[in-house]
């Protein structure tokens, strides 16, 4: 496979239809694509997940080469779809803050939040931590380079609206 | 503010009774997962044994097994076989730790960057590897690591700032000396209107028996009062304004010059715009209020406590009565002083938010221009413009209503004063003398007290940017010098990397690199992008320290010996040259200010510079613009080859040297490139291969890892990974620089 030209043609990158999905024994997800060759160790990735989560997905070996390209999960045939989905779910990690409990007002900037996935206390990436986006979303970055996502920053409480203001 | 990630003897934390480990069993490495099976944040124990593995329920996920852990469930228990491994799978966000029997998964755990250089260093121990190489860690991921800072408050960043005045500190006492004196002498005009009024205007208003000479000394007074206080003002606000400016200025320095230390991490975390914000208008900022507010304030201040004494000597009963609205001004400063910081540092975040727009664009211009974007980047600037306008309107609503509600207190004392003071006339406990003084001294101690709460504002706002000041000085270099460094002379140029690792996060970058270079030789660095070349060569920059492993300089780790030290035997040439504003001659010596003309010329000569330099206008002296001006883009990089030949390095550092100019370019390049590596050690990246022809030895990185060695006709019969890019490249004549 590391022959392959990093941007070869998309003819073979198309082929959902024609390739499936399935899991070994370890759970990890494999890939059989049209010309019958097993890609063991495979990832989805969404290539938008801020902006366009519904959006194009690709499927990558293990070494992090493309192997293929669908416009949207549902370009899979139906009986992968489910597996796409599950692994994109236990890939993706875009924790949602609900709301921000304390937050320091100098740097460090550390940040206690509540999450959709649990209370987080994490410190903030140096500047241009917060981004506010046109629709009304923000999304925060903290030190480590994980990215969380306020969907909408006006639904916050007042409170946590005051601390991220502060924040810049 | 530390994160609990941050500390370093985290097995010192583990409950280990919770464990319930044998007599003889002892914890190798211990650490905390941070996410449990539903990928929800909870931290959880994983611990290593010279026996076994342990893990908390909660955490692990085990094949099949899919409901929550209950609590005060035992740990899971692996004994350590030889068929026992660990991996670790790195996705674009999470990394996942597997342990496995053989090829079957026992359980897996998920982790965040945040903890990624435990978990590495508990899966480096399982692996045996630490016990061969037990050296000191260095700060596992890179990033910004600022110290917990003492306060936490904006008033104690501008306190601390106000430490910079301590080599003036007889000036500022000069400046307080003339303060007081002005003040003394400002309060001396009331004074003696009382005995004018008394003694000279009433009797002769009543009998007509006093001349208008006796009037005279009480102007005489009155005139000299005023002179002297204008005088002392003078003095005052000069010699402080003096000190101020010196303050600002060195606080303007030592800020630049701590950054100038600061690591490469740090720069690339925040935007330049933001940092010439940091500098230049925040600095001025606070020099404008130490000049202007602060001399105000400290001069009101003592008027304000002078007065209250004189009209407390005076008069005691209407001096009580003309004090009752002063709380009611304490009062309303204290309610908005929080709001006022809030809003100020809004406003400043809004500020250099704006000077980073800036700082995006103008450099950038040709690409706007090109693409014709400009009204855009005009109505992102209007954005941003914007922004600091809604920030400021925002804190001027709340400093607006204040100065004017204090005027109308200060009315409401006058008006007090009058009515308090027309019954005590007819009482005739004082008399009409002492009430005009009253009333002088009255309007004088409002209007302090006005400007003095418009001191409020002014200190919040230079608050905001003392912090913003602070913060720059709070932040330590990840990449430190030792506290006693080794000397280093001039040094032979071998160089070892002993498995050296590095991270961004949880991705790691190189796994466990091993290398020996030996003095004078040259390596040439071969791999596809992302393959960790760049990263390895700033690792020899020390740019940034590995995250585990070593890299020695003739034996000496490059973190026991200064980086100034170490750097002036450093040699770099890179893809995009920068040259900065000056002559070419300037730029030439960049590394060496005080080279000859002779040897800049000789260095220019061996770079395949001398020529076009003389070509142009003014030789040697034409001045080149911040980004390289009228010159091309091979000259620019002949230029920075004659920079790097002029400091003589020791170890050279190639990054591309060649890669952005046509062919004809390269071969001239390739004459001084050749001329530059002999003699020195040198790293040299390249993704045209044909450039490496004079490698004594090629490394092939792949993902990380050393995949081959050897000169080129070696690895071409190996007929590996470089066989395959080298006949890539000879198929096609024009390489496209991939990815």
């Amino acid at each position: 496979m590391t022959a392959e030209q990093p941007t070869a043609g998309t003819s073979t990158m198309t082929g959902t239809t024609r390739c499936h999905f399935v899991e070994d024994l370890n759970g990890d997800l494999v890939l059989i694509t049209a010309d019958g060759i097993r890609h063991a160790g495979v990832l989805v990735v969404r290539a938008f997940p801020l902006s366009f989560p519904q959006g194009p997905v690709a499927v990558l070996d293990a070494g992090g080469r493309e192997l293929l390209w669908a416009e949207s999960v549902e370009a899979f045939p139906p009986e992968t779809r489910q597996l796409v989905a599950n692994q994109l779910a236990a890939a993706e990690f875009l924790p949602r803050i609900e709301a921000i409990v304390s937050a320091t007002r100098r740097e460090p900037l550390v940040w206690d939040t509540l999450t959709d996935r649990g209370r987080h206390r994490f410190q903030l990436a140096a500047t241009e931590a917060v981004i506010r986006h046109p629709d009304g979303s923000a999304t925060v970055t903290d030190t480590a380079g994980i990215c969380y996502l306020i969907p909408a920053v006006q639904q916050l409480d007042r409170r946590s609206r005051r601390l991220i203001e502060q924040s810049g | 503010m530390p994160l609990d990630t941050s500390s370093v003897l985290l097995s010192d934390q583990l409950p280990a009774d919770h464990f319930r480990l044998a007599a003889d069993e002892t914890v190798l490495a211990a650490c905390q997962c941070d996410l449990d099976r539903q990928g929800h944040f909870r931290r959880s124990w994983l611990v290593l044994t010279n026996q076994a593995v342990y893990a908390e329920p909660s955490a692990t996920c085990l094949k099949n097994v899919v409901k929550p852990a209950a609590d005060g469930e035992l740990p899971h228990r692996w004994m350590l076989t030889a068929s026992l491994s660990m991996t670790l799978v790195s996705q674009p966000t999470l990394g996942r730790l597997e342990l496995r029997s053989g090829d079957s998964l026992l359980a897996h755990w998920l982790f965040t960057p945040t903890v990624a250089s435990e978990i590495h260093r508990l899966k480096d121990t399982f692996d045996g590897r630490l016990h061969q190489a037990p050296l000191p860690e260095s700060p596992a991921t890179p990033g910004m690591q600022p110290l917990p800072v003492s306060g936490g408050q904006a008033t104690a960043a501008l306190l601390r700032v106000l430490n910079f005045a301590t080599p003036y500190r007889w000036t500022v006492l000069l400046g307080v000396l003339l303060a007081l004196g002005s003040t003394v002498a400002s309060l001396v005009p009331p004074y003696l209107t009382m005995p004018l009024v008394d003694n000279v205007l009433i009797p002769r208003q009543a009998d007509g028996a006093v001349t208008a000479w006796e009037a005279f000394p009480y102007l005489a007074g009155l005139a000299a009062a005023a002179l002297i206080s204008w005088l002392l003002g003078w003095g005052r606000t000069w010699t402080l304004a003096w000190v101020s400016e010196r303050i600002a200025g060195d606080a303007r320095i030592r800020t630049y010059a701590h950054m100038q230390s600061l690591s490469l991490d740090f720069f690339a975390a925040r935007r330049t715009g933001d940092l010439i914000a940091r500098i230049s208008s925040d600095t001025e900022r606070l020099n404008n209020y130490l000049s202007i507010n602060l001399i105000e304030f400290f001069s009101n201040l003592l008027l304000v406590i002078f007065t209250a004494v004189v009209l407390l000597a005076i008069s005691p009963l209407l001096a009580v009565v003309t004090l009752v609205p002063f709380p009611l001004v304490i009062w309303l400063v204290a309610s908005v002083r929080g709001q006022l910081q809030r809003g100020f540092a809004r406003s400043r975040v809004a500020w250099a938010d704006m000077t980073s727009t800036l700082a995006d664009t103008i450099p950038g211009i040709r690409v706007v221009q090109a693409f014709a974007q400009e009204s855009r980047e005009t109505s992102r600037f209007t954005l941003a413009n914007q922004r600091v306008l809604e920030a400021n309107d925002r804190v001027n609503v709340t400093w607006s209503y204040f100065g004017p509600l204090v005027t109308l207190f200060s009315e409401f004392g006058l008006l007090v004063i009058w009515g308090s003071g027309v019954w005590l006339i007819f009482n005739g406990s004082v008399t009409v003398g002492t009430l005009t003084a009253f009333i002088a001294y009255i309007t004088r101690f409002y209007a302090k007290v006005e400007s003095m709460v418009r001191m409020v504002p002014a200190t919040q706002r230079a608050a905001a940017s003392a912090q913003r000041i602070c913060e720059i000085l709070d932040c330590r270099p990840t990449v430190a010098d030792p506290a006693n460094p080794r000397p280093l002379g001039r040094p032979k140029g071998r160089l070892d990397l002993h498995n050296v690792r590095f991270r961004y996060g949880n991705r790691e970058v190189l796994h466990g690199i091993n290398l020996q270079i030996e003095p004078g030789e040259m390596i040439g660095l071969v791999g596809a992008s992302g393959s960790g070349k760049s990263t390895l060569a700033n690792l020899i920059c020390r740019f940034h320290d590995p995250s585990s492993g070593h890299i020695s300089i003739d034996g000496i780790d490059l973190r026991e010996v200064s980086l100034a030290s170490y750097r002036q035997h450093l040699g770099c040439v890179l893809q995009e040259p920068f040259l900065f504003f000056g002559t070419i001659a300037e730029n030439i010596a960049y590394g060496r200010p005080t080279a000859s003309p002779a040897a800049i010329v000789a260095a220019a000569r061996a770079a395949g510079a001398h020529e076009f330099i003389l070509r142009l206008p003014q030789g040697y002296d034409s001045r080149v613009g911040e980004r390289g001006g009228r010159l091309s883009g091979g000259e620019r990089q002949r230029i920075s080859i004659a920079r790097a030949l002029l400091v003589d390095p020791a170890i050279l550092i190639l990054d591309e040297a060649t890669s952005s100019v046509d062919a004809e370019t390269e071969a001239v390049i390739q004459r001084a490139v050749d001329r530059l590596v002999t003699g020195r050690t040198t790293i040299a990246i390249a993704h045209r291969l044909t450039t490496l022809r004079r490698a004594d030895r090629l490394v092939v990185l792949d993902q990380g890892r050393v995949s081959e060695i050897g000169t080129h006709d070696e690895l071409l019969n190996a007929k590996g990974i470089y066989a395959r890019l080298y006949q890539t490249q000879m198929d096609d004549p024009q390489p496209a620089m991939n990815a």
